[in-house]
């Protein structure tokens, strides 16, 4: 099982989201990168990065991130760990967890409107990826 | 974690006198037609204080005319806003304070965990149908004309300070008016109900709503002299607003955005007569929740009959509006002619699949699904999938 956050972890993510058909076409049109950030809290002690290339429904990459002033993308979203659990959990709606601040996601919010379904789809692709914390 | 909001709501007869006991600046933001008919007069003779009227609010507003609100906003510098009209008039108001605060903000860019400023501008916001309940709300619906779709958000700021409710404001509201506003505000109670959000703080006021729905809007639709119909009426289309403001809009709402938004009929119709296809097919996934609901509405039977029989009663209450039940009929009586809906249909399923009501839904139906659901509602056959 991979550890949350590793490169095995992650590439079973991108697996996860190129195989995800309600995915794609939910975000056909999208174009954007992101980088994923874990803050560390009671469980972590140092913050974790991974980067996924998304782009016309498709993840065409993704790696770990040591350095996050190495990489700049379109789009941030990030959370403290106990949180990251809860939501691959399915404990935590993602969008509420938005709204009530557990997780931040910046970059062109005008975008991620047009493209809210496939941000939970994107979520959702996260529980597929079994999970060592 | 989750939230309930309300503003202060003021409502029954005479609540419009709330109003003088304020005092400074105020920008009305309504339409032209609720100018010339003289309902914004019944507001601005209880202002005390100068005022401005913006009435430059068309139906499907657009993001752009919330910008034109802004301007004359930032020039008028207003201590209230007051929302005056049906939704598209609230939801604009609603714009137009959140951006004035945060002249930076790009309206597109409001998503429910944008940073805003609050610089103490209050907002009122007063219904003239009975329908939005855009005025119990911390929703926002604008159109971005040139994608001929709705974008739905929610925000805390959004919420009104002030809501006030008086039937006076809706007593000349004409039958078919009353009739699509009306089912707009049972489409919000059902959604809401239904939700993946629902909540024990929205459950009771979308019960509520349903009941007097069922029970009044046909008797305010006939006859508004009927004071005691147009007011539950009122105050439930209100009720309902509450209840999606925490447990949001559902699956009716992804249909009939996108069915507003391409053909432009009226956003209750649109969803009102999706209603009795969408809680037949979405009972699959909330079952017990349809199921419950059916009971506090005095259907007795159990699971898919109790689905059965809450259908029956969403058709007999268009039929008392004299609505039909599909949307070939809604559509005829639009000129909007059977080909257009077809040549149309790829359009209507990718705006309503990816409509932000999907979010809130215990399961997202797929493409193939959505598809189905708008043939079926169009053609008016039992839903069978």
């Amino acid at each position: 099982m991979p550890k949350f956050f590793s490169q095995e972890w992650i590439e079973k993510f991108v697996e996860a989201v190129n195989s995800n058909e309600e995915y794609e076409k939910a975000a056909k049109g999208w174009e954007g990168d992101f980088l994923f950030v874990v803050e560390p809290d009671d469980e972590l002690e140092k913050p974790m990065y991974a980067y996924i290339d998304l782009y016309h429904g498709k993840a065409r990459k993704g790696y770990v991130v040591e350095d996050p002033s190495q990489v700049k993308t379109a789009f941030e979203f990030r959370g403290k760990f106990s949180d990251w659990k809860k939501l691959l959990a399915g404990e935590i709606d993602p969008i509420k967890g938005l709204v009530t601040r557990k997780f931040q996601l910046k970059g062109n919010m005008a975008m991620v409107m047009r493209y809210a379904k496939a941000a939970k789809l994107l979520v959702e692709c996260t529980k597929q990826v079994e999970t060592e914390f | 974690m989750w939230w309930f909001s309300s503003p202060r709501i003021a409502f029954g007869e005479d609540s419009l006198e709330f109003l003088e006991t304020l005092e400074g600046r105020f920008l009305i933001v309504t339409d032209t037609n609720l100018v010339k008919a003289g309902i914004v007069e019944k507001v601005t003779r209880y202002l005390k204080g100068e005022y401005e009227i913006f009435d430059r609010v068309e139906p499907d507003p657009s993001f752009e005319i919330v910008e034109e609100g802004v301007i004359v906003a930032q020039s008028f510098k207003p201590d209230y806003i007051i929302g005056v009209g049906g939704g598209s008039s609230l939801d604009v108001a609603k714009g137009v304070r959140i951006i004035y605060e945060n002249p930076d903000l790009d309206p597109e860019e409001i998503s429910p965990w944008t940073d805003v400023e609050e610089k103490g501008v209050k907002l009122i916001l007063i219904p003239t149908a009975s329908g939005s309940g855009s005025e119990g709300s911390n929703a926002i619906v604008l159109t971005k004309k040139d994608e001929s779709r709705k974008i739905a958000s929610i925000h805390p700021r959004i919420m009104a300070d002030y809501a006030i409710v008086d039937p006076e404001m809706v007593n000349d509201l004409p039958e078919k008016v009353a009739a699509f506003t009306g089912l707009d505000a049972l489409s919000h109670a059902i959604d809401a109900y239904v939700s993946a959000w629902k909540n024990d703080f929205a459950d009771g006021l979308c019960i509520q709503a349903c009941k007097l729905l069922f029970n009044y809007l046909p008797r305010a639709c006939k006859d508004r002299n009927d004071r005691e119909a147009v007011e539950k009426v009122h105050n439930a289309a209100t009720l309902a607003g509450l209840a999606i403001g925490s447990s949001q809009a559902g699956l009716s709402h992804s249909l009939g955005h996108s069915i507003g938004g391409v053909f432009h009929i009226p956003h209750g119709f649109a969803c009102g007569i999706s209603l009795p296809y969408t809680t037949k097919y979405y009972s699959r996934f909330a079952m017990e929740y349809y199921e419950e609901l059916a009971y506090h509405l005095g259907i007795q039977a159990k699971g898919e009959e109790a689905i059965d029989e809450l259908v029956k009663k969403i058709k007999s209450l268009l039929a008392s509006l004299n609505v039909p039940d599909n949307l070939r009929g809604i559509f005829k009586e639009y000129g909007i002619e059977e080909k257009e809906f077809y040549d149309k249909l790829d359009k209507l399923i990718y705006n309503s699949s990816t409509d932000n009501t999907v979010l809130t839904l215990v399961d997202i139906p797929s493409e193939e699904d959505f598809e189905r659901l708008f043939i079926y509602a169009f053609e008016g056959r039992e839903i069978d999938f």
